[in-house]
């Protein structure tokens, strides 16, 4: 058993989207989740339904409005066009962004239970020894919820490996560009060249245990919050 | 130094009307039962809470019906109920939070600060491995070493056994005694009103 080149370009493929959507994800979903964990705003039910829409709506449904929205016709599409960026369906772009939507609820959910359960006190301590809000966060607030950012973004890059559907409506199947690892072992398996199917899934085997594995070999033993 | 405080709280279950001329030094208790607000009315000195009402402390406003100042630019000290020490931080971290935020020129001294809590063998330890007592001495020192021209403590024995009392009340007497600040010291403990407080707002 071993990976073709056009299986190891998959896997490179994979990877870097993963890793570009885990770095957007943590940027965007910081703020989102840490509105979430403290706002009183009757906004925030709905809010919060809207971010977790992903984790129940068919992949192929997202992936359809998403390509409507960035194609030629769409809001997005326009806008992207006048920008001069050019259409983003069936480019490594166009996947990236998907993907930010697919698995946005992976970043901010477990962001805002850490936030949640950090609490007010510790920022209204560092708010009496002179930090402003900006700095507490980042002084504070981070560094008490770094196992919840471990898992955030464990959750979601691995979430993001694991897409099929969304990549299916908005990539396509080109090479080296949107063709990432789960799109790679349908095509082997349409084209019956079942070895090679079986290199590349006991590859994101060992993947997703690894990750899994890690993750609870890092998690504290015990959180204590005060 | 002075303070002067007005506030009006009204809240869901109690209504505070308070004026207050504080002497510039020494302790004063606000005693009464619990839930009549006396929390909350130290949380608005500190601008944790908002409420109607004035605060000058030292001929500096903090609050008026135009302005209230963040709880970040006051020259105050806090110490909480729980001790709420970071427990990212050592203890050594926890006292120096404060002292990297204030400016240059207001640094102080931390030697008597930790050797008046008796935390000196403690600064290298991480908040976890505390006592109640030793943590609550740890959070007096870290509220102590950012300057303050105020010191509000709330109840900051009602959370440790009697043992641990004991343990820390001669820590507060020497508090009392040493610091040229006005301390202002919620409790609904008679005792510890009879012991430290020179004036009695009940």
């Amino acid at each position: 058993m071993t990976l073709e080149p056009e299986a190891l370009q998959a896997l490179w493929l994979t990877a870097k989207v993963s890793a570009v959507v885990t770095l957007i994800l943590l940027v965007l979903g910081t703020p989102i989740a840490w509105w979430l964990a403290r706002t009183r705003s009757r906004l925030k039910a709905p809010i919060a339904a809207v971010v977790a829409l992903p984790l129940v709506l068919p992949p192929t449904v997202l992936g359809f409005y998403l390509l409507l929205a960035m194609g030629p016709n769409g809001f997005a599409g326009r806008l992207t066009e006048s920008l001069g960026l050019g259409l983003l369906p069936f480019t490594f772009w166009g996947l990236v962004v998907a993907s930010v939507f697919y698995s946005l609820p992976f970043m901010v959910q477990p962001l805002q239970s850490a936030f949640e359960a950090i609490g007010r006190r510790p920022l209204e301590v560092a708010a009496t020894l002179r930090a402003t809000p900006f700095d507490a966060f980042f002084s504070v607030v981070v560094p008490m919820a770094s196992p919840g950012f471990l898992t955030a973004s464990v959750m979601s890059f691995a979430h993001t490996v694991g897409e099929f559907g969304v990549v299916l409506m908005i990539g396509g199947n080109l090479a080296g560009e949107t063709r990432v690892a789960s799109v790679q072992i349908y095509d082997y398996v349409e084209a019956m060249q079942y070895e090679h199917a079986h290199a590349m899934a006991a590859v994101l085997i060992g993947f997703s245990f690894i990750v899994l594995l890690l993750l609870h070999l890092l998690r504290p033993k015990s959180q204590s919050t005060p | 130094m002075s303070l002067h405080l007005q506030f009006n709280l009204t809240r869901a279950d109690f209504a505070l009307n308070v004026d207050l001329q504080l002497p510039g030094r020494g302790v004063t208790a606000l005693f009464g039962p619990s839930g009549c607000g006396k929390t909350t009315l130290l949380r608005c000195i500190a601008g944790l809470e908002r409420a109607a009402g004035s605060l000058t402390v030292n001929d500096q406003l903090w609050q008026d019906v135009n302005y209230c100042m963040p709880t970040h630019e006051r020259a105050l000290g806090y110490v909480f109920q729980e001790a709420s020490l970071f427990p990212h931080l050592s203890v050594r971290g926890n006292l120096e939070y404060g002292m990297k935020r204030i400016g240059t020129q207001q640094k102080v001294a931390t030697d008597p600060i930790i050797d008046l809590l008796g935390i000196r063998s403690l600064l290298d330890r991480q908040p976890d491995g505390l006592s109640g007592g030793e943590r609550q001495r740890v959070a007096i020192a870290r509220a102590l070493a950012v300057d303050p021209k105020l010191l509000l403590m709330d109840e900051p024995l009602a959370a440790l056994d009697l043992k641990r009392k004991q343990e820390i009340l001669p820590y507060l007497d020497r508090l009392q005694a040493t610091l040229q600040i006005p301390i202002l010291y919620v409790t609904h403990s008679p005792d510890e009103v009879a012991r430290l407080a020179h004036y009695v707002v009940g």
